[in-house]
């Protein structure tokens, strides 16, 4: 891959062209890591790469090593690992709920408590997610709770 | 005593009543063996240990959420409960019907507190979550 660096006083706004044959993983890997600097996220849905602003995103899964971004309606693929989304994005409300979860805070419904110390969190599309007691902890001190 | 020792408490009590309670059975059927009372043989003995030790485990499973992740609460505690009753009267330890009835009903008053505890604390986590998501709606906006 080459890459070249062009700098100029004459260039009225930074701007960043990938050129290339096939949008192949690297290719997106790559967009997905450019996105993040401002704030968005890439994802790849029936095989077309859409861009997603966190307040859309109710939560990030990972099943089989792969990474999903959940909205109100679709799910997508994104090449980024959990922890880089949690990273990324916890300016923005998004708190990790369990080893394989990641959360946006601002698209949870309602919080139950459960037995252990547990929460239960239904998101505003009527999904469940479980925190676990570790992480149960950090959601509290977020709210304010104990 | 703090409002979260209180809370502490309570969790406690949800997290290990039915496992206390049928420890409790254990013992009492052990004690019973030792000075004779009900003449059962060391085989005996032995399978209602089995029982014992297996209901422990399930009603403890059953509350700590592992086998029964989305079960209702109800059906938790009505399993755990059943579970009890007839170990308790299997052993022998409960003399009558009425008896264990009693010695459930103590037992369900218990939970039923510690649900109305849980009631109180959804409320609570509830509101402060449309607190978080109030600032936050506002940093986004920024």
């Amino acid at each position: 891959m080459k890459v070249t660096l062009i700098t100029g006083c004459d260039i009225p706004e930074t701007e960043v062209t990938v050129r290339c044959r096939d949008a192949d993983a690297e290719i997106i890997s790559l967009m997905a890591a450019l996105r993040i600097h401002e704030h968005k996220l890439t994802g790849e849905k029936d095989g077309a790469l859409h861009i997603l602003v966190p307040r859309d995103i109710l939560y990030a899964d990972t099943v089989d090593s792969k990474v999903f971004l959940y909205t109100a309606d679709d799910v997508y693929e994104t090449p980024l690992k959990l922890y880089e989304i949690e990273e990324r994005l916890r300016g923005h409300s998004f708190v990790r709920v369990s080893k394989s979860q990641v959360a946006n805070l601002n698209r949870v419904k309602s919080i139950r408590p459960e037995f252990n110390g547990r929460l239960m969190m239904t998101m505003q599309n009527g999904e469940e997610l479980l925190a676990s007691r570790q992480y149960a902890m950090q959601i509290r001190k977020l709210l304010g709770v104990d | 005593m703090t409002k979260n020792n209180w809370r502490m408490a309570f969790s406690y009590i949800e997290r290990y009543t039915c496992l206390i309670f049928t420890l409790h059975v254990t013992i009492l059927t052990i004690l019973d063996a030792i000075n004779g009372a009900d003449g059962l043989s060391i085989a005996g003995i032995l399978l209602c240990l089995a029982i014992d030790f297996g209901v422990s485990v399930l009603s403890f499973f059953a509350f700590s959420d592992i086998v029964l992740k989305r079960a209702p609460v109800i059906v938790r505690y009505g399993i755990c409960y059943l579970g009890l009753a007839a170990v308790g009267f299997t052993l022998g330890w409960f003399e009558s019907v009425g008896s264990t009835l009693i010695a459930i009903a103590i037992g369900a008053t218990i939970q039923l507190l510690v649900m109305l505890s849980n009631s109180a604390r959804t409320k609570l986590y509830n509101a402060k979550l449309k607190e978080y998501q109030q600032r936050h709606s506002e940093d986004d906006a920024e």
